[in-house]
Order: structure tokens, then sequence, then C-alpha cells
């Protein structure tokens, strides 16, 4: 793993003398080993001294390098050979290129400029290496985010490129302060990850600590952001998501403004955010498209829906099985008509259901698109339908199921809606031994683990506990963003305040006196 | 030991040590319980100390209209199962042993007390009832001159199940039934009380297929007094400032006239003269003329005629109710005793309340205001 200052960095090596067979030697005896590995020997003009180009098919701009590149060294051909020592200096002042453009004198460092798409031109006789940014590789283009949809926000994702994620958010957020650290992180894989942030805003200490852990990480690979992640946060073994992950690049702006610092990584459409609390999970770019009073009433339907995917199966099997005395007299007798004459008892229907579900689900995920709605169809309404008519299930259970199925998809972020399903199971294990009881218990233990959590050293409840009353206007409900003047205490930023004090009403415009004075002139 | 391991394996030892308590796996499933919604209780004619319990038990695929087949069409919505015993504990054993499913009384709605219970009787009984976990505190409780069985086996109109008669009337309290709806904890609060005796609204067969809950059945301790009619349940309710939605018809000189109440209060207020305490209750009515008098005119005279039958009449059925209460029932239902040890529990201690209870004077003083002439549409 190596730090460097901007994304054309190196690593350290070998020394170049500036004779071509011991770089062609080099090369060769390393990355040339591979069928993508291309040089070529070329002479900078017919008076020119010889030079050689270095880099892998496919990841360079062969048309730059040929116009930007090399048409400008071939001219200076004659000028290099004059003072061929300096033959590098001369040609990074002279090459047209807007490309990012290095010296340096060390193999190894040139190798993996080569292997992070750089091309090498190496001049005969000067003991300097050129590495030419001009790098050029196949990539997606920017697309609609497909895990966190919005009605009204902007409709741009993060793609694997992380230059373009880069411009993404720099976009959002010209401010000069916004920093981008980069660094590399695997021993194989080499992977860039930026740590962006605003300085003079997030809080340093958070900065430190992220760079901090991310130089600690030692290992081959990155597959993606998430890696990183299960390094990052401060309890490594919850099921609860510690760092919030997004593919909105106006959703990193937010995190951005309200202090928090983002990781991005090459290769990895998404990114993550730290510190983050729960309620970071339940915010999404709609919330912040809508009206206040809109955006509130979305969050408190989130608020349902949360209650109902963890609570749900798990008071189904307390009522029904243990504590029958707790149902309205009238719902008890009905229960019992439903499940007259059933095979299973309630822990093993919902067991049965709950488990058919999760499968539905995955197998509707993996197959192709039209296919998985079939699956959706064929599973949830032909199974269903069949295995109450077969008297095998309650038609009772599958109305639960299915509540705590939708309920379980108002949770905007899927890493948080993994843990509370996980955490449903827990529950339901419990109803069923000890009944409501068994429920209130778990919920202790729950929310006393969730008040333990902390993501870079800052409480997984906040700001509702330890409650920061002044930050609860962006928590269950929105407050309009008039009132939302200060950024979220929890974080501590070093620059407190997000908006100035507004004055309601505006004066109203005199529309009448502005048309008389128009037409009179 | 590390800390955490050793806090995980307290946290296993803990959950093992929670497996192992009783009540976590006697779980009974809905359809495995033959549910309990009324439950009835008569003296033992073969043996004076007996009880015989009558258990209402809906078929829950037949009373449940939601069920195919259900409402009644392919049999019967409820039975009702007998057990005997002396105590409650054996009757209840005894039905079990006649019903396959396990009797749970969570679920229970209402009991039905016979009149003729003995004391003692119907304190083993209600110790009973309070003892059973099972048995909730929300219970309703009614009383019958009848047999409690005859109560629990009518099958009324509009309702599957007779126990939930007894739900709907006591739950609709607005309704105009003359009687005041009373659950068992009520019934335990007011015996437990000094100074203050339970009643429980009486419910009767009027015909064959259908129940009437008009007046109270009154206790002084587990000893069953008497029966308050229509009139003096009536008198009761505006005592204990319990207003129902109910039409007075009174007789003014301009003709006969209906009155609406629509909210009444009474406040209670101790005095002595000389060492007897002397109580007075400000009976306030606010009603609507629901039928006028005279069609025509109904002016402010006839209004005020109508406001001074209204109080004459409400008058009289508190006094009636006080009268009876305090001569031939000598229980005093109306927790004037409870207020006196209130207010004066040094007076209280030094006096039996149930012996001078019923010399003791009270002064009600009733007012009534006619708000308006009644919504004419």
């Amino acid at each position: 793993m190596t730090e460097g200052g901007d994304l054309v960095g190196a690593g350290a090596g070998a020394e170049y003398s500036g004779d071509l067979a011991q770089a062609r030697q080099f090369f060769q005896g390393r990355i040339g080993q591979s069928s993508d590995f291309r040089y070529r020997n070329i002479r900078l003009g017919p008076k020119g001294p010889a030079a050689m180009l270095v880099y892998l098919e496919g990841m360079i701009d062969g048309t730059a390098v040929d116009e930007q590149i090399l048409q400008p060294a071939m001219q200076n051909g004659p000028a290099l050979v004059q003072d061929l020592p300096n033959a590098a200096r001369t040609l990074e002042q002279s090459l047209t290129s807007r490309a990012a453009v290095r010296r340096t004198s060390d193999l190894r460092k040139a190798e993996r400029g080569v292997l992070d798409a750089q091309t090498c031109l190496i001049v005969d006789g000067c003991p300097e290496l050129l590495l030419l940014g001009v790098q050029k590789f196949p990539q997606r283009a920017i697309e609609k985010p497909s895990t966190e949809h919005s009605v009204r926000g902007s409709r741009e994702a993060f793609t694997e490129v992380l230059m373009t994620n880069l411009t993404l958010v720099r976009r959002r957020v010209k401010d000069p302060n916004l920093r981008v650290k980069a660094l590399q992180v695997g021993s194989r894989s080499q992977t860039w990850v930026a740590v962006c942030y605003i300085e003079k805003l997030t809080n340093p200490a958070v900065v430190e600590e992220v760079l901090r852990r991310l130089k600690r990480i030692r290992i081959d690979g990155l597959q993606g952001v998430q890696t990183l992640e299960e390094f990052l946060v401060d309890h490594p073994s919850t099921p609860f998501p510690l760092l919030r992950s997004t593919e909105r690049p106006d959703e990193v702006a937010r995190q951005l403004l309200s202090g928090k610092v983002v990781i991005l990584a090459d290769n990895s459409p998404f990114s993550l955010s730290a510190p983050s609390v729960l309620l970071d999970f339940y915010q999404t770019m709609d919330d912040y498209h809508f009206g206040f009073w809109g955006a509130s009433m979305i969050r408190l339907v989130r608020f349902i829906g949360w209650l109902l995917t963890l609570y749900l199966p798990a008071v189904y099997i307390a009522l029904i099985a243990v504590n029958p005395e707790m149902l309205p007299h009238k719902l008890a007798l009905t229960v019992a008509a439903a499940r007259e004459g059933l095979p299973f008892p309630p822990i093993m229907e919902v067991l049965v259901i709950e488990v058919l579900l999760e499968l539905i689900r995955e197998a509707a995920l993996r197959l192709p698109q039209p296919l998985g709605t079939t699956i959706g169809v064929v599973g949830g309404i032909v199974v269903g339908e069949a295995i109450v008519s077969a008297g095998l299930i309650s038609p009772l259970m599958i109305i639960f199921a299915a509540t705590t199925m939708l309920a379980s998809f108002t949770s905007p972020t899927l890493d948080v809606n993994f843990a509370w399903r996980l955490m449903k199971w827990l529950l339901i294990a419990l109803a069923q031994v000890f009944g409501l009881m068994g429920i209130i218990v778990g919920s202790v233990v729950l929310f006393g683990h969730l008040a333990a959590l902390t993501s870079f050293g800052v409480p997984y409840l906040a700001p509702v506990a330890p409650l920061t009353k002044e930050d609860l206007g962006d928590t269950i409900v929105r407050l309009p963003y008039w009132a939302l003047r200060f950024r979220p205490r929890h974080l501590r930023p070093l620059d407190r305040r997000r908006a100035a004090a507004y004055d309601h009403p505006v004066q109203t415009p005199d529309l009448e006196g502005a048309q008389r004075e128009g037409e009179e002139r | 030991m590390r800390p955490r391991l050793r806090k995980g394996l307290a946290l296993l030892l803990l959950l093992t040590a929670g497996l192992s308590l009783s009540g976590c796996w006697d779980n009974r499933e809905p359809q495995l319980r033959a549910y309990v919604l009324g439950m009835g209780i008569d003296p033992d004619p073969d043996d004076d100390q007996g009880l015989i319990l009558s258990l209402q038990l809906p078929v829950p695929s037949a009373a449940n209209p939601g069920k195919p087949g259900g409402g009644g069409a392919h049999g019967q919505e409820y039975f009702v199962v007998q057990g005997r015993g002396r105590s409650l504990a054996t009757a209840m054993q005894d039905a079990q042993d006649r019903v396959s499913r396990e009797l749970f009384f969570g679920q229970m709605r209402a009991v039905v007390l016979s009149s003729t219970l003995q004391p003692s009787q119907a304190e083993r009984v209600f110790t009973s009832m309070r003892a059973n976990p099972d048995v909730e505190d929300t219970v309703y409780l009614a009383i019958t001159s009848g047999r409690a069985f005859d109560a629990l086996s009518t099958k009324v109109k509009l309702e599957p199940l007779p126990a939930l008669y007894f739900n709907s009337v006591f739950e609709a309290v607005r309704r105009m039934t003359i009687a005041d709806p009373v659950q068992f904890w009520q019934f335990w609060r007011a015996d437990k009380t000094s100074g203050w005796e339970p009643v429980i609204p009486r419910v009767e067969q009027s015909q064959r297929d259908s129940l009437e809950v008009r007046g109270m059945g009154v206790y002084h301790g587990y000893e069953f007094r008497g029966f308050l009619d229509g009139e003096e349940t009536q008198g009761f309710l505006w005592l204990q400032g319990k207003t129902r939605s109910r039409s007075l018809v009174v007789e003014t000189p301009s003709g006969i006239s209906a009155v609406r109440s629509l909210g009444s209060t009474a406040r209670t207020s101790i005095r002595f003269e000389g060492n007897q305490p002397v109580f007075r209750v400000d009976i306030a009515l606010h009603g609507e003329v629901s039928l006028p008098p005279n069609q025509q005119t109904g002016g402010a005279r006839e209004l005020e005629e109508v406001a001074q039958a209204t109080q004459d009449r409400v008058r009289d059925q508190v006094e009636a109710v006080l009268t009876r209460a305090q001569e031939e029932l000598r229980a005093d239902i109306f927790g004037f005793g409870k207020r006196l040890f209130y207010h004066h529990p040094r007076y209280f201690a030094g006096v039996d309340w149930s012996e001078i209870f019923p010399t003791v004077k009270i002064e009600p003083v009733v007012k009534v205001s006619i708000l308006r002439k009644g919504a004419i549409h």
C-alpha cells in the first residue's frame, strides 16, 4: 500500500542508468511476460535519439499518444540529442499534451505507472523516464442509480471509474476546501482509494482516523468499497452497518456538506461516509426534494415499515402461541377458526413462509429482470395461494408475511435492511419461547447493543441517544430548510452554521404598482 | 478467561436457564385450546356447599362468520359444558374432563352469578377467580335471579354467542341500558374498600331467545341483599354522576314531555350535625327537550315547567334508591362511607358504618337545566 499526493503515484525500487537495453531487459523480465504488454522502439525524428514506448494494450489512448506526445517529441528530436541527460526534462516542457507527465529514474515506479494505465517513454541515454497519463479504457456511461431511486432527485449514479466519480462530486461541491487524499490499497490489486472531505468544516480527527485505518489495511486485493467497510468500522462484529454507502453523488455532496468524510474506491460504484449514525440510513435524497410535510410523512412511513419488519412476525407468534389472552376476543376466535385443522404450529408456519419469501427474494434478484418478475408472481401468488388451499399454512400468516416483506422494502438502504431482517429472527426465536416478554427483553438487549455502537466515535443512536434536541429537526421528521440552520452536533464539525437566519415572510411584490408604472411609461 | 468470552458464556447460561422456566414449553396453539367466553355459577341443588359451573365454549369454525361454512349453517356455534365441585378449581377440573381441548380462561368476557349463591359460596368463587392467573380482571360480571346456566345457554339475536351479548351491552357505555357495567376488579375494589358495597348488573332471560340487562344486584360483602329495579337503578346512576343518553318522560300542566339527559354530575359533601354526619349530594343535570309539551307554543314558561317536572322526577328516583338501600338492603352501594373514611378517618374508625348507614341523613339536591328544545330536523 502506498500513499501519493495525487492519483499518478508510484512505488520505489530499481535505479535506471539511461541504457535502453537495461530498461527493456527489466520490463521483459517482469510485466513483459504478459501478452497485453507492448513496447515499441522508435526514433524521435530522423536525427533524434532512439527511444522506447512501454504500455499495456487497451489501457491507453493511442491517438493522444501519437498526436500529443510522439509528434511533438519527434519535432524536438534534434534538440534532445544536444543534451541527452536532460532529454526527459526538455520533453516534459515541450509536450503539448494536457496529460499528467512525471519524471522518474526508478524502473519499479515506471512499472507501477504502466500497470496503472500510464505510458512510459524512455529516451536512450537519458537516465530519467517519462510517465504520461494518457489512460483510456472501456468504461460504463453514467447511468441512473439502481438501488437508490429518487423521484425528483438527480438521475446520476457513480460508475466504476474513480476519476469520473470524483468529477461528479466536484461538480456538486465547488468549494476550494474540498480535499481529496488518494492512496492505494491492496498489495496486488493496487486499488486507488480517495478520501474526500471539506477542510475547515469536517472534524480533522475523523479525517486522520480514516486515513490511519486505511493505511493499516494489509490485503491483497480490494473487491470494492464494502471490503473497506469491514476494516474501517469501530465494531467489526456487529450486524449493523456503521458506514453509510451510497451510489448517488448528490447524496455524497450532502454528506460532505454536513461534515462527513467520504471514501471512494476505484472499480466501485459506491461510496462510504464516516461517521454514520443509524438515522443516516433512513435519510434519502427524496426527503430533500419534497416539501418538508411530504418528506416528514415519507420518513414516518419508513419508521412504521421498520417497526413492522422487526416486530410483526415476532408479535404474531407471541400472541398466537404464547399469549393468546392478549388478543381481542373476536380476533382470538378468528385466529382459532383460521388455524383449525392446520398441521403446523405457528413457529413452523413463520419459518416456512419466511424462508420461502427469502428464497423468492434471492431468486428474483439473481435471475434476469424479466424472469425476476415471473418468479415474484409464481412464488408469491401461486405458491402462497397453493400453500393456503392445501391447508398447510393459515391465510393470516400469508397476510403477516407479505406485510413484513413489504415493510422491509421501505428501508432506503440495503445494508440496514439486512441487519433488521437478521434481528427479526432473533425476536422470532425469543417470542416463541418467552412470548411478549421475550420480545421486550430482546428489544432491550437490541437497543442496548445499538446504544453501545459508535461510528468513528459518534454514538450510533445520535441524536436521539444521547439526545440533542437541536438535531432532531432532521430525523423522524424533516423541518424546512430554513429551520435546519446548524450542522449535526454529533459530527462535531468545525463550522457549525449551515444557513443564515432567514426572515419570514418576505415582502410581497407590488404587482399592480409595477404594472401601472410600466404602462404609463 | 477473557472478559468477552466470559460475557458470552454468561449470556448463554442465562438463556439456557430461561428455557428451563415453566411456562415456556406449555404453550398451546389457539386451535388446541377451548376458549371459555362466558362462565355461569349456580349453587348445586344436591350439595348445599357445591357449585355448578357452566362454561360457554364457542366452536371456532362455526362461530366465525369469516370462514366458509361459518355463521351456524353447519352446526352449533357454541355449547355449554358443566362442571361440579365445591370450589371453582374442582368444578373447572370437572368441566375439563368433559372437553377434549384445554380450557382457556384468558378470553373470558362475562361471568354470570346466580343470586341464590350462599355468601360462603360466593366468597369461594371470587377468591378463586382472583387467584386464577388466566382470569382477566376486566371480565364483566352479571347476576341473575334464575339459573346462570340459562343465561349462558340463551341463543341471543345479533350475537353469535351469548357471552358476546354481555360484551356488546357493557362496552357500549352510552347506550340506553339501565345498568352500570361492573368488571371483576371494580367489584373487588368496592368489596375491599371500607364503606362501599359492590353492585352487579342484573341480567334476566326475558323470553326464550332474548336476554335483558336491567337493574342491579346489591351485595353486602359476599351476601346478596336484593335487586334494584329500573327506577332505583336510574336513581343510583344519578347519585354516581353517571349519565346515560336516556329520555325521561315527565308530565307538565301543558302536556306530556320528554327530556333527554346530555350530562350530569353529582358532588357529595359532608357536614356534621351534632355528632351525626350529613351527606349532601348536588346533582346537576342538563338535558334537552326531545318532545316539547306543546308543539305550537314551546315557550320559556313551558320549558320552565318541564325543567321543574324533570327535577321532581329525578329527585323521586334518587330518593327511591336511597330509601331502598338504607332501609331494606342496608348496604352503602354509593360509597358514602368511603367518602367519610377519606375525609374523617378518625370518626369513621369509631363507628360501625354498616350499623349507622341506614340511619344517616342524606340530602339530595337536584338541579335540572334545559339547554335547548332539541334538534328539530
